[in-house]
C-alpha cells in the first residue's frame, strides 16, 4: 500500500515507538481490506476511557504509549468515564476506582487528549465537517457523525483509534470510500413519529431487522431534531451493528430517494407502522412488573434541550423517596443548566444531574453497591445493555412523561 | 508417510507459528467467549466450550463480536494463554488488532482451511510468506 515518506519514517520507527506501533496497527488494518492509501484525520474521539470498558491490558497499554512519550497528532477527545467525579464520595462510588479512573485519564491527557468524558462529543463542540475524515469509537457517536454530519469514519476499537490519533491518519476503506456510504435498503415509515423516544423505538427496529443486511434509508420522515436522530441512531447501531443511515429529506447525503440508494434498487422494503411500532416498544419493555428503583434519562448523554423538556416535566414535582432518578450529561451541559435554571427545577424536585457516565460504564461492584434491581429508562440502547451490563437488572421503557409519572408515583403503570 | 498439504493466504498479523490445530466451525468472540486467565472457552453451546485455545493454532471463520475483542487478546497474550496463531477465512478488523499488540500471527484463506485442517493436525503459519503447512495426523 502507499505510503507517504512521513509514514514510511513513523513505521520504520524514526519517529519512535508509539508512532511506530501506530503505523504497523494501521498497515495491517489497511492490506487486511485492500486499502490503496492512507487517508489523513482532523480528530479521534477515544473510548474505552471508563476503567469499566477498558479492561486491564487497554489501561496497560495506554501507560505504555505514554510512558515512551506518545503524542496525539490530531484533536482528540474522550468517551465516558466509570463516575461523577464531583459527586463521587456522594454517589458512594468506590475510592479505588477513583484512582484507576484518574490514572487513566491522566495517561491519555498526557499524549494530548481533550477531557470531554462523553458519548456525544458533537455536543461540545467536537464536530467534523461534512466529507472530513476522522476515527471515531463509540457506536452512537460513529453513526451519528456519519449519518447526520456527513463525516467519516469507520467503527474503531481503542487500539485502532488511539493509532490513528498517533499517526494522524486512518487506512482508506470502509466508511472513507464514497461507494460504500449508499444505502441499500428501505424502511418506509408510515406512522407519525410524535416525540424523540418514537425515533428510539424505531431505530431499535431498524437495526434489529433491517441493518446487518446493508445501510438503511428512511422513507417518510420529512422533520427531525438533534436529538431525534441521536436517538434513532444509538438504537440502531446497538440492535444492528451498523455505522450509518439515511433519511431522504433530512440527512446530507440523501437528498432524493435516489441519491441514496445510488439509483440502485433496494435489497429489500420494510413497513414500519403503528403495528411495528406497538410490537417494538413491547419487547423493549421487558419487565411486566410495576416495580422500579432506578430511572435513567440520558442515553446517549442527555443534550441542553433534552434538559429543559425534563426539567419542565419535574417542575413543582416530587421524586418518590424509594426511587433514584439520575440525568447523564456532560459537565459543561450541567454547567449550562445550572445557569438557565433547568439544574435547580431538576435537583429541587429530588432527581440528580450525574456527569460524565452511564450505568454500563460503571463497575460491576458498584453497581452491586447500589442495590438497584430495575431501571426505567427512554433509551432503547439501555433496555438492550443493562440486563446483562448491570448484574441482571430489569428494563422498563417509556417517554420522559411515563418516567416522571413513575417516579413521582413510585410504580411502573 | 505422513500426508503434507499447503494452503495460501494473505498476512494480516506477520510471524511464524507452529502448533496442533484446533479448528473451530463458528465464528469467535473472545471477549466473553473466552476465559482470558485460562484460555478456556466459556460460552454456552459454542463449540470451544470447555476447549483450551493455549498455544493451540485456531482455526476458524472470522471474528464476532464487541470491540473489546482485541482487549482480550493482547491481555491473553500477555497472561501467556493465547492462541499461537489464528486462521480465519474472513479478517476480523478487531481481532487484527489485538494479535498485533500481543503478536500474535494471523493469515487469512479462502482455501477451505475450516474444512481441510482438523483439530490435532500439526500445523506451520508463516505469514510474511503466506503459507500454511498442514501434516496431517
Amino acid at each position: 500500500m502507499f505510503l507517504t515518506d512521513e509514514q514510511k519514517f513513523m513505521l520504520e520507527g524514526k519517529m519512535g515507538y508509539p508512532a511506530q506501533l501506530g503505523m504497523e496497527i494501521n498497515v495491517a488494518l489497511g492490506e487486511a481490506f485492500d486499502a490503496e492509501k492512507m487517508v489523513r484525520i482532523t480528530g479521534a474521539h477515544l473510548g474505552g476511557i471508563s476503567i469499566r470498558s477498558a479492561e486491564s491490558a487497554i489501561m496497560r497499554f495506554v501507560h505504555e504509549l505514554a510512558d515512551k512519550g506518545g503524542k496525539f497528532k490530531v484533536f482528540t477527545t474522550t468517551n465516558i468515564i466509570c463516575g461523577d467525579l464531583n459527586q463521587w464520595d456522594k454517589l458512594g462510588m468506590l475510592p479505588d476506582d477513583r484512582i484507576q479512573q484518574e490514572g487513566m485519564m491522566e495517561a491519555i491527557t498526557r499524549m494530548g487528549a481533550t477531557i470531554m468524558n462523553t458519548c456525544t462529543p458533537y455536543n461540545l463542540g467536537h464536530v467534523p465537517r461534512f466529507g472530513e475524515h476522522v476515527a471515531w469509537m463509540e457506536s452512537s457517536a460513529i453513526i451519528y457523525l456519519n449519518s447526520v454530519l456527513g463525516a467519516c469514519t469507520n467503527r474503531e476499537g481503542q487500539p485502532s483509534a488511539i493509532a490513528a490519533a498517533l499517526t494522524g491518519c486512518v487506512p482508506e476503506y470502509g466508511f472513507h470510500l464514497k461507494e460504500n456510504r449508499h444505502g441499500s435498503i428501505v424502511i418506509n415509515v408510515t406512522c407519525p413519529l410524535k416525540e424523540t423516544f418514537d425515533f428510539s423505538t424505531l431505530g431499535y427496529f431498524a437495526g434489529r431487522d433491517a441493518a446487518r443486511k446493508g445501510i438503511v434509508v428512511f422513507a417518510g420522515i420529512d422533520w427531525a431534531t438533534n436529538d431525534d436522530l441521536k436517538h434513532l441512531g444509538a438504537a440502531m447501531a446497538t440492535s444492528g451493528c451498523t455505522a450509518m443511515y439515511h433519511i431522504v429529506g433530512v440527512t446530507p447525503e440523501a437528498p432524493t430517494l435516489e441519491a441514496a440508494l445510488n439509483s440502485t434498487a433496494p435489497e429489500l422494503e420494510l413497513e414500519y407502522g403503528e403495528k411495528e411500532k406497538k410490537e417494538t416498544e413491547e419487547f423493549l419493555n421487558r419487565d411486566k412488573t410495576t416495580n422500579l428503583d432506578w430511572i435513567q434519562i440520558g442515553c446517549p448523554h442527555a443534550s441542553i434541550q433534552e434538559l429543559e423538556q425534563v426539567a419542565a416535566a419535574l417542575k413543582g414535582k416530587k421524586v418518590n423517596p424509594k426511587i433514584s432518578m439520575w440525568i447523564n450529561t456532560p459537565q459543561p451541559i450541567i454547567m449550562m443548566a445550572e445557569r438557565l435554571g433547568y439544574a435547580d427545577t431538576i435537583t429541587e424536585a429530588g432527581a440528580l444531574l450525574v456527569a460524565d457516565t452511564c450505568p454500563i460504564n460503571m463497575t460491576i461492584p458498584y453497581l452491586q453497591k447500589t442495590g438497584f434491581h430495575s431501571v426505567a429508562t427512554n433509551s432503547a440502547k439501555q433496555c438492550f445493555y443493562i440486563p446483562g451490563m448491570c448484574c441482571g437488572m430489569t428494563t422498563h421503557y417509556g417517554n420522559i412523561e411515563k418516567l416522571v409519572d413513575a417516579a413521582v408515583n413510585g410504580e411502573w403503570r | 508417510m505422513l500426508k503434507t498439504i499447503t494452503l495460501h493466504g494473505k498476512k494480516l498479523v506477520g510471524g511464524k507459528a507452529k502448533g496442533e490445530a484446533l479448528v473451530c466451525p463458528e465464528p469467535i468472540a473472545f471477549y466473553g467467549g473466552i476465559d482470558p486467565d485460562t484460555g478456556v472457552g466459556v460460552e454456552p453451546n459454542h463449540a470451544l466450550e470447555g476447549i483450551c485455545v493455549t498455544d493451540k493454532i485456531l482455526v476458524y471463520p472470522t471474528g464476532k463480536g464487541s470491540t473489546a475483542n482485541c482487549n482480550y487478546l493482547y491481555d491473553m497474550s500477555f497472561k501467556k494463554t493465547a492462541p499461537a496463531a489464528l486462521i480465519m477465512v474472513e479478517p476480523d478488523p478487531i481481532q487484527i488488532v489485538g494479535s498485533i499488540m500481543g503478536k500474535i500471527p494471523v493469515i487469512s484463506s479462502k482455501e477451505n482451511p475450516v474444512e481441510t485442517i482438523s483439530t490435532g493436525d500439526f500445523v506451520e503459519v508463516d505469514s510474511d510468506n503466506g503459507t500454511i503447512t498442514v501434516t496431517k495426523k
